[in-house]
């Protein structure tokens, strides 16, 4: 059976020409993956029992809380009895059900609810938040320790997204809150052995200087050539001020703009998103696009080949199939069209990283001086393990490799790509 | 009362556990005349079929001589009357599922088997009543499901077959999964409790905790009785204060096992199918492929008349046919094995493993193929006499490690870890998951049964191609073109 169905597919990848993705960013990375899931991670069994408990008090404090607004004890974790109180009780919302009649208290209904300025809402988006963490990692984590090797064996998988990004499973690292406090918190339960430090290594604003060379964006590249800060830049042109007159909030709204154009976000989404009204985040999007013309030329000819090809490229060739792209359903349609957008540019990230894993492999098989080991790999972030007397030329090694990804024999970058490479005792501390 | 033989085996098939599995794990499907979802309902006549076919086999020690598909009533039952949050977590069933029921029903029926069902009651608890009824009369019995509340159910003459996994569940499995003998599971998960099913258990205590305890003080009432001893300080507080808690989930998770079923178990002997039922059943689903299987597997019937599906059983006959895998148990024919593989420059290997975590696991056996319908399978760690593992993985070392001989799996690397944790790297990768994933990301998943299903798929239906046959195949033909063109 396998074999056949290799035969078969073998000859569509030559007849199709993606014998290259299949050869170069899929076939090496089995045995990397493999190296990367045997040696582990090994991760603080007492801090995180410690972790655990900690967040037990907390959410009994916001239990607590909770419970003083709702006026009564109830079980938060049960969708019927939390829709009781939401509108039968506090009525704090117009009567909302869903499509079996049961009441509606899903996540985006509590963001909206919490929108309106209700503190009941926003405290069970934080319950629910905090349990999740506790029961996926602090608890869940201690059963994945490996009883041979005391570490932490994830296992990554290649075939589980539609863009080339890996997924990792049993446990699923990649889930992990960057910003949060508990987050971080969780982060500092995985440690390096001792003697040895982990490094961190990230590519920083990936997602945009992809999109600055995909698109051809001149403003874009220029300011990514010369090190600019891009999201201040992109609120100069967005809001039409100075550089050096933008403050904190106009560069947190750009950022905002930047991210929605990457996620391909509506002006609902946006508006909500910067607490501004929809014809002022229209204003926004229209401006941005005014500024960065060649976004949204590239946008729509991406939308339209994909519309007669059905799948999307990325900028190593690597196709993305989006049948639902002449769906007929409106809904179906434009989130196909959204995801046109971001295929490419989340699936070239998720291919460069692959390169940089795949170079710094053949490193550490040529480079005797490189003793450190590749643990990890979270979306933009790789993780390493070495001594701490190597970690000044390791860290050099890391970062000059994923570095040069931007000129390799697939593609050649217009910009530079830039990472940033932190080191600790502790992944929180290297992060 | 009951009049069983020592050599009956009875297949009970957890139907609602598995229209569930088989919706999540299969691609969407639909009729196309209507539009009806069909996803769960072909999913469950594949697996049906499957079986059946498995009581024709003669090779098979565990041929199946009785029948039965077993479903849960309702939602509530009386486990909500003891605990109101039982299973209150689930979400609510995906819309396109629920008018599948009533075909998973009917589809029952026109395989002419026994479909169960008994209100109040859910399909776990009627399975346990009659694997002890059955045990209890001396004979065999296989539950086909992977859920693993019904892990309390195996013993030494019970075990849990998964269909989707082709995986064995017993008693060592379990083992593996809980850390305690299947008695002493509920005990387990008492204490560990079950975030799927809602129930509690003990807060802070895991299946590793709980399996560490109930190993020391070998059942649960024991341990609560002697809380006060366990030294450790926090674990023993948790436990005092949640002696209710692990007392209520015992409740919950064990199985009744003495429910007042209704129907006999010589009910569920095997009758023959009722061929005009059964094709007429699939030609309404419009489910051609497990038509033309099933055609071939029980002959046309007198009335059917079609030139269309003669011709389908004919591809079919050739596509198909028989797995002729050949066990080798003795080292003569494992060298002449070796001997053909290596000759050849592409093959096909997979590893069979205890557990699904390649670095925990045992190899149990491996197989190896080098054409449609040329393979072997070397077991290495089952009951039966079999060649010693070390012999065995000595002399298929230099093949796998050959660089010059590809070698292609379904996520090879998996097999990759389990044979390196054995000693052995293989060389020169190949795989069709990654083949796949390549070529269709977005228009299907990569796993076996949907590779195999569409592949499959693909071969019997191409001779109507002209009808059109969705959007993957347009896609193709526009390469094509550009192809030309350029």
């Amino acid at each position: 059976m396998t074999l056949r169905l290799y035969e078969n597919l073998k000859e569509r990848l030559d007849e199709e020409k993606l014998n290259k993705i299949y050869e170069n960013f899929e076939k090496p990375m089995v045995k990397l993956l493999s190296k990367l899931e045997s040696n582990g991670i090994k991760v603080d069994a007492k801090y995180l029992e410690k972790l655990s408990k900690q967040f037990e008090k907390k959410l009994k404090k916001i239990e607590k809380d909770i419970y003083a607004l709702a006026g009564r004890e109830f079980n938060i974790g049960s969708p019927k009895q939390l829709g009781e109180i939401i509108y039968n009780e506090l009525k704090i919302a117009k009567l909302k059900k869903t499509k079996k009649g049961s009441l509606a208290t899903n996540a985006n209904v509590l963001e909206d609810l919490a929108f309106t300025g209700h503190k009941f809402p926003n405290l069970v988006l934080e319950w629910r938040q905090l349990s999740k963490l506790k029961n996926t990692y602090t608890d869940a984590l201690q059963e994945h320790i490996n009883f041979k090797t005391k570490r932490v064996h994830t296992s990554f998988l290649l075939a589980a997204t539609n863009t080339g990004r890996l997924a990792s499973s049993d446990p699923n690292l990649q889930n992990i809150p960057i910003k949060s406090e508990d987050g971080r918190e969780i982060r500092k339960a995985f440690i390096a052995e001792k003697g040895n430090i982990l490094i961190s290594a990230d590519y920083n604003q990936i997602e945009m200087r992809i999109l600055a060379d995909m698109a051809d964006v001149k403003a874009l590249k220029k300011a990514f050539k010369n090190d600019e800060d891009i999201h201040s830049l992109t609120a100069s042109q967005v809001f039409n001020i100075p550089i050096n007159k933008v403050n904190e909030d106009l560069r947190r709204k750009a950022k905002a703009i930047n991210f929605g154009i990457i996620y391909g976000i509506t002006q609902y989404g946006l508006a909500k998103q910067i607490s501004v009204s929809n014809y002022e985040a229209l204003d926004f999007i229209n401006a941005y696009f005014k500024k960065f013309p060649e976004i949204k030329d590239y946008m729509n000819s991406t939308i339209k080949s994909c519309r007669t090809k059905g799948y999307v490229n990325n900028i190593f060739g690597r196709r993305i199939h989006l049948k639902g792209i002449n769906d007929k359903n409106f809904s179906v349609r434009s989130f196909q069209e959204r995801a046109a957008i971001n295929a490419p540019i989340q699936g070239s990230a998720a291919d460069i990283i692959r390169l940089a894993m795949i170079k710094l492999d053949h490193i550490s098989e040529t480079d005797k001086n490189f003793k450190a080991k590749m643990l990890l790999q979270i979306h933009d972030e790789l993780i390493f393990e070495c001594s701490k007397e190597n970690k000044i030329y390791v860290q050099k090694i890391i970062k000059d490799a994923m570095i040069s990804v931007s000129s390799s024999d697939y593609h050649m970058f217009s910009i530079p790509l830039n990472v940033s490479i932190n080191s600790g005792l502790n992944w929180g501390e290297a992060h | 009362m009951t009049s069983l033989k020592k050599t009956d085996h009875f297949y009970l098939i957890d139907g609602s556990g598995y229209i569930f599995r088989a919706y999540y794990a299969l691609p969407p499907l639909s009729r196309k005349s209507d539009g009806l979802p069909t996803g769960a309902v072909s999913g469950f006549c594949s697996m049906l079929f499957k079986l059946l076919e498995d009581s024709r086999s003669d090779d098979s020690v565990h041929k199946p001589t009785h029948f039965a598909v077993i479903f849960d009533s309702a939602k509530k039952n009386f486990r909500n009357e003891i605990y109101s949050e039982y299973k209150a977590n689930r979400s609510e069933t995906p819309e396109d599922l629920i008018p599948q029921f009533e075909y998973i029903r009917k589809a029952v029926k026109a395989f002419s088997l026994p479909s169960i069902e008994l209100i109040n009651y859910e399909a776990d608890d009627l399975l346990a009543t009659y694997a002890k009824q059955i045990v209890d009369a001396g004979a065999k019995v296989t539950v086909i499901s992977s859920d693993k509340d019904l892990m309390q159910l195996v013993s030494e003459k019970v075990r849990l077959y998964d269909p989707m996994k082709n995986k064995v569940l017993g008693e060592n499995e379990v083992f593996e999964k809980f850390g305690v003998k299947p008695n002493q599971v509920i005990d387990v998960q008492s204490l560990a409790g079950d975030s799927s099913d809602n129930i509690p258990g003990v807060p802070g205590i895991g299946v590793k905790t709980a399996a560490e305890l109930i190993n020391k003080y070998k059942t649960l009432d024991i341990l609560l009785k002697n809380i006060n001893e366990i030294p450790q300080n926090k674990r023993r507080e948790t436990l005092l204060t949640n002696k209710d808690k692990a007392i209520l989930s015992k409740k919950l998770v064990t199985l009744k096992n003495d429910v007042p079923v209704k129907e006999k178990l010589e009910d569920f002997i095997m009758r023959n199918v009722n061929k005009e039922k059964l094709f007429e059943f699939l030609r309404e689903m419009e489910f051609n492929r497990l038509l033309s299987q099933a055609i071939s597997f029980y002959g046309e019937t007198q009335i059917s008349n079609t030139n269309g599906s003669n011709e389908i059983k004919k591809k079919f006959e050739k596509n198909i046919n028989t797995k002729s895998y050949e066990c080798i148990v003795d080292e003569k024919n494992l060298d002449k094995w070796i001997k053909i593989l290596e000759a050849k420059a592409v093959i096909a290997v997979d590893t069979e493993t205890s557990s699904l975590n390649p670095l925990e696991t045992n190899l149990v056996g491996i197989s190896f193929s080098y054409a449609p319908n040329k393979a072997c399978y070397i077991p290495l760690a089952h009951k039966e006499k079999s060649l010693k593992k070390g012999i065995v993985l000595k002399k298929i070392k230099p093949l796998l490690e050959d660089p010059s001989i590809k070698k292609v799996g379904q996520n090879i690397k998996f097999d990759f870890i389990v044979l390196k944790q054995n000693g052995i790297e293989i060389n020169s990768l190949e795989d069709t998951m990654l083949v796949s994933y390549t070529l269709d990301a977005g228009t299907n998943r990569h796993n076996m049964d949907t590779l195999s299903e569409i592949h499959l798929g693909h071969k019997t239906i191409s001779f109507k191609e002209l009808v059109g046959s969705g959007k993957n195949k347009l896609n193709f033909s526009d390469i094509e073109l550009k192809k030309a063109t350029e």
